[in-house]
């Protein structure tokens, strides 16, 4: 087991190094000059110069990748040009906001999507399953950011019974971003559970469990899902990293005050630096969720940590 | 995963049956073909100029003389959205082509050569896979600055590390079977194997995936657009009417509903299909 961990961990190693190394290169792909950008037009040749040697752009590409993931590593993310703060202080603002909107998706997520999915299971070929299918695919086509505004507009203007923008109000505020985050992946969780629960009730003891008696809902809640478990973990953690993703338009619809928003400002204004801060700090979330996923599977099946 | 050598007539018939038989896939096939039509056709079909604004008629509700109705300037929002439709789907198709054969290069090679290459190629493609949905996008595209191509270089850099995880697997479950050992055996170089024997078997599961694919870059498209890391403006794309038409959101909701209503229709034909073509292959591809 330790062996398997401290692999898995060794592992995050390269993956963190190479997301700083694609975000470097993306960022150094950047047409013009960004320090001109960055000190607007009015800015002197010399003034110019200055800021490039200060910021270490007149060095080779491998020097400033250097140079930066030595920053990253200290948590210096360099500095806003829009508000001269540092970006990783922006971030931290931001964050908490963005983590309980994904909290909130999930457990909607979760609650939504396992029980369809099953039911959809057991009630294979009836018009149940089927509606409960159509609705996944039509949840699964729908734009977020569309579904959002639509959401705006009738809970909020129609029927004005729910805030539709940032969160003062509450536990209400989360409503309709939540909803609006979790629907395409509830619609992925309830596919998946259909399938993994079908899989299983396929199977040998599943027929020996009915054999011997038990209820038929005992063997599909206690049995079937049990088993179906460890690939829905997998991809309701996978979830998690997306939800901070599609975070970025749930929060531009909803003024969320979260990191995606941050980062929808930042785009508009070409504040660089916070864009790819953010993205850093999001892609890391990612990578550190799914790590715990593999290892909360390794300790639930112990078929992968002797492999 | 199909594993028998592709050119059997009488398996591609067996597969476009099954294809038949599957309503939802046959409705998703015909809607798109008509999406198709109508985006190509969009000059004669379209009853306005999607860019002429007509400033009297701003934010006129549908019916009367703008069918779908028209948008802050005037604009027919019918028009906007058929011309919108050649953006959509020439993201979807470009974006999800260049990941594919890019992905299908790579997966192709790591997993027929094997070794530090097989490694390292998988290595770049895992740090491609960490990052979540839409932000290397939008960090790509935010750096190169937004426009239509960008765009699509954008959502084929996403899309390519999948591909390229999927060719791999087929190609490695394929090295083993016993015709391509067999053929090894008879003399065949590995070039002339993998072009004889491993690519065409696949075409299935790449087919499937690609449908997949091109569903969620013309999302991603839409998504970018609204971001405003798309097409810009004035161009007619989806996600720049939705965009636009946020801030009239309480007055003149048609603005934001007829171009979403396209693009959720559109997607949703295109997963239909994709699903279709899943069991008409029987491919399992769980997880996409």
């Amino acid at each position: 087991m330790y062996a398997y961990v401290i692999r898995r961990l060794l592992w995050a190693i390269p993956v963190l190094i190479g997301i700083t190394f694609t975000i470097h290169t993306v960022l150094s792909l950047t047409p013009g000059d960004p320090v001109r950008i960055m000190l607007g037009e009015t800015a002197t040749e010399a003034q110019i110069e200055a800021a490039r040697a200060e910021i270490g752009l007149d060095r080779p590409f491998l020097e400033r990748y250097g140079f930066y993931l030595a920053n990253v590593v200290r948590g210096d993310l360099g500095e806003s040009y829009r508000n001269k703060r540092a970006v990783a202080e922006e971030i931290r603002d931001a964050l908490p906001a963005t983590a309980q909107l994904a909290v909130a998706a999930l457990v909607l997520i979760v609650l939504l999507g396992i029980p369809s999915g099953v039911m959809s299971a057991v009630y294979r070929g009836t018009w149940l399953d089927a509606t409960l299918n159509i609705l996944s695919l039509v949840g699964l086509s729908m734009p977020v950011f569309w579904i959002g505004l639509l959401l705006i507009y009738f809970f909020g203007f129609t029927w004005p019974v729910l805030p539709i923008g940032g969160m003062r109000d509450g536990l209400a505020s989360f409503v309709l971003p939540a909803f609006t985050l979790a629907l395409n992946s509830y619609a992925m969780i309830s596919r998946l559970t259909r399938s993994e629960v079908l899989e299983t009730l396929g199977e040998d003891y599943i027929r020996t469990a009915r054999a011997k008696g038990l209820g038929f809902n005992v063997v599909v809640w206690r049995h079937a899902l049990k088993a179906s478990f460890i690939p829905i973990i997998t991809v309701i953690g996978l979830q998690f990293g997306l939800l901070m993703g599609g975070a970025v338009l749930t929060e531009t619809v909803f003024s969320w005050p979260g990191i995606g928003r941050l980062m929808v400002d930042a785009i508009m204004t070409r504040d660089l630096l916070v864009v790819q801060g953010a993205v850093l700090v999001l892609a890391i979330i990612f990578v550190t969720v799914n790590l715990a996923v593999d290892l909360i599977y390794a300790f639930l099946d112990p078929r992968i940590r002797f492999a | 995963m199909t594993t028998q050598p592709a050119r059997s007539s009488w398996r591609n018939n067996r597969t476009l049956r099954r294809f038949l038989r599957n309503p939802a896939g046959v409705i998703g096939l015909t809607f798109l073909v008509v999406v198709v039509l109508a985006a190509i056709f969009a000059p004669y079909l379209a009853p306005f100029d999607p860019y002429q604004q007509h400033l009297p008629d701003r934010r006129a509700a549908p019916g009367g003389t703008y069918l779908l109705g028209a948008d802050e300037f005037g604009r027919d929002i019918l028009s906007r959205i058929l011309y919108g439709a050649r953006v959509a789907l020439r993201t979807g198709v470009v974006s999800t082509l260049i990941g594919l054969v890019a992905g299908a290069f790579f997966g192709t090679i790591a997993g027929f050569i094997g070794g530090w290459i097989d490694d390292l190629i998988m290595r770049v493609m895992d740090v491609l896979l960490a990052f979540p949905y839409l932000l290397l996008a939008i960090a790509i595209v935010s750096a190169l600055g937004p426009s239509e191509f960008n765009t699509q270089l954008a959502i084929a850099v996403w899309t390519l590390p999948s591909f390229a995880r999927l060719i791999r697997g087929t190609v490695l479950s394929l090295r083993e079977k016993e015709y391509v050992e067999a053929a090894g055996a008879l003399g065949a170089r590995s070039g002339g194997i993998l072009l004889r024997h491993v690519v065409p078997n696949t075409f299935s599961p790449l087919l499937v995936y690609g449908a997949v694919f091109t569903a969620r870059a013309i999302m991603l498209e839409a998504a970018l657009s609204f971001l405003g890391l798309g097409a810009q403006p004035p161009i007619a794309s989806w996600g720049n009417m939705i965009s636009e038409g946020r801030n009239y959101l309480r007055l003149a909701p048609h603005i934001i509903t007829m171009p979403g209503i396209a693009l959720a229709l559109t997607v949703l034909a295109v997963n239909l299909l994709a699903d279709a073509l899943r069991d008409a292959f029987d491919t399992r591809t769980n997880g996409v």
